[in-house]
C-alpha cells in the first residue's frame, strides 16, 4: 500500500466521521410537548424550541432579589403555552421579537433555558415584509 | 379632503434628482461591466484587436461610475434625505459624520457596493500593469461586477425581480408611509414634513472597529478573485505555468487582509458586544472563516507547486473552491436562509435566486474553461446542473430517503464530480507518477493543506444545516459551540505541529538526520516551556496541553529557524515570523478560552465548575451581580463600587470603582464605565469596558440597570386621623410619618386657601425627611387640588385628604399614606476575566508583519523573474 492510499483512507475516514457525527450532535427544532417527553427519557442534550413570547402574562425580572432569574411565557409554534425559567438576567429586546429559540431542557412544570436567541425583525431592517413588498 | 385621496402627482420637498443619477450610475456600471468583461475576452485572445481599446475605455466607465454609485450615496446619507429608503433606514440626524460610512454596510446594497468599489480598485490595478494574463483575468474580475452591479439594479423584468436599488424611493419601498394620519392635515404631497428623521443606525454599528472591519473583510473576499481569475485566464491561453507566478502574492495578500479582517470582527465583538468573547461560532462569523482555510491551504499548495511541479492539480482546485467558498458564503449571509440560525444574518432582499446563479455561473465557467473536450464539460455541466436541481427542487425525496442517505449520496455525487474535474485537470498538468517522498517539505505541505480542507468542511458542513433544512424541509437547530471546538480542536493540533516542523523540510528530499538534528534544540526548549506554562496555567486535558506544546514549538522552532537556517536575514523570514505568529495566536485563543473565568460569580457556597454541563451547574447559573450605589461588593480580589451616572448623548456611562487589597492595603485602584444605550428600536444596548493588563483583561457589562424597571403604582394605602406632633406607621409598619405642624395660607384676592402639612418622613434605608404634603380649596367653585408628599427613594406617598377642625385652635388631620417599593439605583453587572488575551492580538500583529514580509519578497522574486524572461 502507498502512502497515498494510507491518506486517502484516513481523509475519507474523517470525512465520515464528520458527517456521522453531524446526525449524532445535531438537535432538532422541537415543541414544548415534545422537549418534555423526550427529557423524561435519556437524552441529557439540550433541545431547541421554536416560540414567541406571551406578551400578554407579566415577566418576573427582580433584580434586587435575585439578578439572575427572570421568568416568562411562551407559545410554541403548536400553540402550547409554558413558563419559561432563564438564569440570567433579562434579554432586553424580548418585547421587540416576533420570534425567539429557547435552548434548555424540559423541567416539572417549566422549560429551562440556558440560552435564548432571538430573532428580531429591526435588528438589520425595520420589517423584513417590508423590504420584500417591492415584488 | 380630495387633497389626500388621490396620489399626488408631485412630492414637495424631494431630491429626486440626485436618486435618478444614482440609478444611473448603475446601469452605466452594469452595462459598462458587460462590456468590459466581453472586451477583455476578445483582448486576451489577440492584443491588437479593435476590442482592447474598448476593454479599457469600458473599464475606465465601469470604475468611474462605481465610485459615483459610492459618491452619491455618500452625498445623500450625509444630506439627510430622507426620501430614500436606504438613507432612511441606516442613518439619522444625529448620526456623527465619522459613522455615516457604516451606513455602507449595515444594509445590503451598500455592502454589495463596497464589494464592487474594491473589485474596481483590483481590476484598475491589474490594468495598469499588465501582464500576459492580465486581460483573461479582468474579464473574469469584470464578470463578477456584471453579477454585483445587478443586485443593485432593483428593475422588474417580466415580474421577475433583479436587484435592490439603494436608491428606491422611501415611499416606493414602503407606501404605508403615505398613510399615516397626519398627512391628512398637510397632504400626502408634503409627506416629508413629517419625516424628519431617519430610523437611524444600529448602535452596534456606531464604533470606530465597525468603521475598518467590513471594509477589512470585503477587501480580503474581493481579492480572492484574483488567483481565481488568472487561473481561468491561463486555461483560456492554454498558458500553463506563468498564472502560477502571478497569483502567489496576491493569494498571501488575500489570506492576510482576510485573516486581519476575521480577527478585527472579533475583536470589535469582544470590544462592544456584550456575549463575552470574540469567537461564537456564529454561521455569519463561519461563513468568512471557510473560505479563509482554504485560501491559506491555496497559498501553501501554490508554493509547492511552482517549486516542485506536485500537487498542480489540488492547487487549481484549491484556488477556485476558495473562490467558491467567498460565493457561497456570500450565499449564506444574504439569502435569508440563516433565519432562526444567526443573530446577525442580513434580511432577506429576496436576491436568493441571484445569489444562487452567482455561485454556479462561476462554477460553470471554471469547468468549461478547464475542459479540453467542450463536449464533455457541456455533459458534466448538464449532470452537475441535474443534481443540483434534484437537490433543490425535489422535497419528496426526504420522505422515503432519510436525510443522512440523501447526504451521504450528494457526497458521493460531489466526490465523483471532483474526481472527474481533477481527471481532466490531470491533462493539462500530467504529473510523473513518484511516490510520496515523506522527507520532503511538499509532502508535509500537503498534509498541511489536507487537515485545512478536513477543518473548512467541518464547518461548511455544520453551518449548511440551515440550507440542508430549507432544501429537505428539515428542522436541524444551530449546532453549539462545543461541536465545533471538538474537531477544530484536534485540526488545531495538527496544524501548529506541521507549522513548527515543515520548514526544516527541504523540497523534494531532506536527510532524515538533517531534519532531527535541526529540531532536538527547539523540541527540547519548547517541552521545558509548555510544561512550565501548563502547570502556571493549570492545563492538564491532554489535547490543550498538546495544543499548548505544538503551539508553542511553533514559536521557538520557527524563530530558531530564522536565526540557524535564515542567518537572520529578515527578508526570507516573513513565513517564519507568520508561522511563530500563528503559534502565539494559538496560545492566546487557547488561554483565554480555556482560562476564562465569569468572575462576577455570586455563587455563595456553592461549589460551580465551569465546564460541568450538568444540570446541577446549570441551575447555579448566577454570573450576574447585583451593584447598588455607593454599595461595595467583591468581585474576586477587587472591591468594586459603583457610584454614579452620567450621559452622554444617547448612553449612559456607569461609574465602577475597582479597587485591588493587599494585605488591607489598597495596591490598585482603577475606574471602568461601562456603558448603556437605552435604543428605542433595540432595547438595552451595552458596551462593554475592559480594564487591560499585559496578561489578562477584565471585561465588564451592564445587563441591567435600574432606570428600566417599570415603576409600580403605590398600593396598601391607609387612612389616619392624627393630631399636630403625633406621627403614624404605614400599612406595612416600616416607614414613619410625623405630623411637625400645619400651615394656613391664602392667596391674595382670597379665592384660594392652602392648608400645608409638615412631616418627617422615616424609613428604614434612609435619613429622615422633612416634606410637605397640601391641600388646595378653590373657595369659588368649591374644587380641591392635592399636592402629595412623595419619596421614591423611600417608596410612600403622603396625602393630606382632609382635615376636621376639633375647635378654632386644634385640627384633626386625616391623611392617606400609600406605599411601594422604594427605588433604589443599580446596575447588574457581569465580569469576565479573560487572561493573555494579548497574544491573541499580538499573534496577529505579528503574522500581519510575516505576511507582509513574504508579500514583499515574492513581488521581488516575480521582478527578478520577469526581468530575467521578458515575454
Amino acid at each position: 500500500m502507498k502512502t497515498i492510499h494510507i491518506i486517502a483512507i484516513a481523509v475519507i475516514g474523517i470525512v465520515l466521521a464528520i458527517v456521522l457525527s453531524f446526525y449524532g450532535d445535531k438537535s432538532y427544532y422541537v415543541t414544548f410537548e415534545q422537549a418534555e417527553s423526550m427529557s423524561s427519557g435519556f437524552s441529557s442534550k439540550d433541545f431547541h424550541v421554536v416560540a414567541k413570547l406571551n406578551t400578554e402574562k407579566p415577566m418576573v425580572y427582580d433584580p434586587i432579589k435575585d439578578p439572575n432569574y427572570f421568568e416568562f411565557h411562551a407559545i410554541d409554534s403548536v400553540g402550547v403555552e409554558r413558563k419559561v425559567v432563564y438564569k440570567n438576567s433579562k434579554p432586553h429586546d424580548l418585547e421587540r421579537t416576533d420570534k425567539i429559540v429557547l435552548i434548555g431542557k424540559a423541567e416539572k412544570d417549566y422549560f429551562l433555558a440556558n440560552d435564548i436567541l432571538k430573532k428580531c425583525p429591526s435588528k438589520y431592517n425595520k420589517t423584513p415584509e417590508q423590504a420584500n413588498s417591492e415584488n | 379632503m380630495e387633497l389626500n385621496t388621490t396620489s399626488p402627482e408631485f412630492y414637495v420637498g424631494e431630491h429626486l434628482i440626485w436618486g435618478n443619477l444614482g440609478h444611473t450610475a448603475v446601469v452605466v456600471s452594469f452595462i459598462a461591466s458587460l462590456l468590459a468583461f466581453i472586451a477583455f475576452y476578445f483582448k486576451q485572445q489577440n492584443e491588437q484587436s479593435p476590442w482592447a481599446k474598448i476593454a479599457s475605455a469600458a473599464l475606465w466607465i465601469h470604475t468611474f461610475s462605481v465610485f459615483a454609485i459610492f459618491a452619491i450615496l455618500y452625498y445623500l446619507i450625509q444630506s439627510h434625505y430622507y426620501e430614500f429608503q436606504y438613507v432612511w433606514q441606516h442613518s439619522s440626524n444625529t448620526l456623527p459624520k465619522h459613522y455615516m460610512i457604516s451606513c455602507f454596510w449595515e444594509g445590503q446594497e451598500g455592502s454589495f457596493l463596497l464589494w464592487m468599489f474594491w473589485h474596481a480598485v483590483i481590476a484598475v490595478f491589474l490594468h495598469l500593469k499588465p501582464n500576459r494574463l492580465s486581460s483573461g483575468a479582468l474579464s473574469v474580475v469584470m464578470l463578477a461586477q456584471v453579477v454585483l452591479s445587478s443586485m443593485l439594479l432593483g428593475i422588474n423584468i417580466l415580474g421577475l425581480k433583479i436587484g435592490s436599488s439603494p436608491f428606491s424611493l422611501l415611499r416606493e419601498v414602503q407606501p404605508e408611509i403615505l398613510d399615516i394620519p397626519i398627512l391628512k392635515s398637510i397632504g400626502k404631497a408634503n409627506y416629508l414634513q413629517a419625516i424628519k428623521d431617519g430610523s437611524g443606525l444600529n448602535p452596534l454599528l456606531q464604533n470606530y472597529w465597525m468603521v475598518i472591519h467590513p471594509p477589512t473583510l470585503f477587501l480580503g473576499f474581493a481579492t480572492a478573485i484574483v488567483p481565481f481569475s488568472y487561473l481561468i485566464s491561463s486555461f483560456w491561453s492554454k498558458d500553463r505555468s506563468y498564472w502560477l507566478k502571478q497569483v502567489i502574492p496576491w493569494t498571501l495578500f488575500s489570506v492576510m487582509i482576510l485573516g486581519t479582517g476575521i480577527i478585527m470582527g472579533g475583536f470589535w465583538a469582544y470590544e462592544s458586544l456584550n456575549f463575552g468573547g470574540y469567537w461564537a461560532w456564529d454561521p455569519v462569523e463561519n461563513a468568512s472563516l471557510m473560505p479563509w482555510l482554504l485560501l491559506i491551504a491555496a497559498a501553501h499548495l501554490v508554493l509547492i507547486f511552482k517549486n516542485t511541479g506536485q500537487y498542480a492539480v489540488l492547487t487549481i482546485l484549491l484556488v477556485c473552491f476558495s473562490f467558491f467558498l467567498v460565493l457561497y458564503a456570500t450565499f449564506l449571509t444574504r439569502s435569508g436562509v440563516l433565519g432562526n440560525a444567526s443573530v446577525h444574518s442580513f434580511t432577506d432582499l429576496g436576491l436568493s435566486g441571484q445569489l444562487l446563479i452567482f455561485i454556479f455561473m462561476f462554477i460553470f465557467m471554471a469547468i468549461y474553461s478547464s475542459f479540453e473536450n467542450k463536449k464533455k464539460a457541456v455533459l458534466f455541466g448538464i449532470s452537475f446542473a441535474a443534481i443540483a436541481i434534484l437537490n433543490i427542487t425535489n422535497n419528496s425525496i426526504a420522505s422515503f430517503l432519510s436525510t443522512p442517505v440523501i447526504n451521504v449520496i450528494n457526497l458521493l455525487a460531489f466526490g465523483v464530480f471532483v474526481f472527474w474535474w481533477s481527471k481532466e485537470l490531470l491533462k493539462l498538468y500530467p504529473t510523473k507518477k513518484v511516490d510520496e517522498n515523506i522527507w520532503s517539505r511538499e509532502f508535509w505541505m500537503f498534509i498541511g493543506s489536507l487537515v485545512l480542507i478536513l477543518s473548512a468542511f467541518q464547518i461548511i458542513f455544520y453551518t449548511s444545516a440551515p440550507v440542508f433544512n430549507k432544501l429537505f424541509q428539515l428542522n436541524f437547530a444551530v449546532q453549539k459551540e462545543e461541536f465545533y471546538n471538538k474537531f477544530q480542536l484536534p485540526f488545531a493540533i495538527v496544524i501548529a505541529l506541521l507549522t513548527a516542523i515543515g520548514q526544516y523540510y527541504f523540497y523534494r528530499n531532506t536527510g532524515k538526520k538533517e531534519v532531527w538534528s535541526k529540531l532536538i534544540l527547539p523540541l527540547v526548549l519548547s517541552i521545558v516551556i509548555s510544561l512550565i506554562i501548563a502547570y502556571v496555567w493549570s492545563i492538564f486535558n491532554l489535547n490543550y496541553f498538546l495544543l499548548l506544546f505544538f503551539s508553542v514549538f511553533t514559536i521557538v522552532s520557527n524563530i530558531t529557524f530564522i536565526f540557524t537556517k535564515l542567518k537572520g536575514k529578515i527578508i526570507l523570514s516573513g513565513a517564519s515570523i507568520a508561522h511563530a505568529g500563528f503559534g502565539l495566536m494559538l496560545i492566546g485563543i487557547l488561554a483565554s478560552s480555556v482560562n476564562k473565568h465569569v468572575i462576577s460569580y455570586n455563587n455563595i457556597g456553592k461549589d460551580f465548575i465551569e465546564d460541568d454541563n450538568s444540570e446541577k451547574a446549570q441551575n447555579f447559573n448566577r454570573e450576574n451581580m447585583l451593584l447598588r450605589m455607593y454599595d461595595t461588593v467583591r468581585i474576586k480580589d477587587y472591591l468594586v463600587s459603583y457610584d454614579s451616572v452620567f450621559e452622554v448623548g444617547p448612553d449612559k456611562f456607569f461609574r465602577v470603582k475597582w479597587m485591588r487589597l493587599k494585605d488591607n492595603k489598597i495596591v490598585e485602584q482603577f475606574e471602568l464605565f461601562p456603558n448603556a444605550q437605552n435604543n428605542p428600536k433595540m432595547g438595552l444596548v451595552a458596551n462593554p469596558d475592559t480594564r487591560h493588563y499585559l496578561h489578562k483583561d477584565i471585561y465588564t457589562h451592564i445587563t441591567h440597570e435600574s432606570s428600566l424597571e417599570e415603576i409600580e403604582d403605590f398600593k396598601d394605602f391607609k387612612l389616619d386621623t392624627v393630631g399636630v406632633g403625633q406621627n403614624i406607621l404605614t400599612r406595612s409598619g416600616m416607614r414613619k410619618v410625623s405630623i411637625l405642624g400645619l400651615d394656613n395660607l391664602t392667596s391674595e384676592d382670597g379665592k384660594l386657601i392652602k392648608i400645608v402639612a409638615n412631616l418627617k418622613i422615616e424609613s428604614e434605608i434612609n435619613k429622615p425627611k422633612l416634606m410637605d404634603a397640601a391641600m388646595i380649596i378653590d373657595v369659588t367653585s368649591n374644587e380641591i387640588k392635592y399636592e402629595n408628599a412623595q419619596s421614591d427613594e423611600d417608596g410612600i406617598l403622603v396625602k393630606l385628604t382632609t382635615i376636621i377642625p376639633q375647635n378654632p385652635k386644634e385640627f384633626n388631620i386625616v391623611l392617606t399614606t400609600a406605599e411601594r417599593r422604594p427605588k433604589i439605583d443599580y446596575i447588574i453587572l457581569k465580569a469576565i476575566e479573560f487572561p493573555w488575551i494579548n497574544l491573541l492580538w499580538s499573534g496577529t500583529i505579528i503574522l500581519v508583519i510575516g505576511f507582509t514580509l513574504s508579500i514583499v519578497f515574492r513581488i521581488k522574486e516575480l521582478k527578478k523573474w520577469k526581468a530575467q524572461n521578458p515575454s
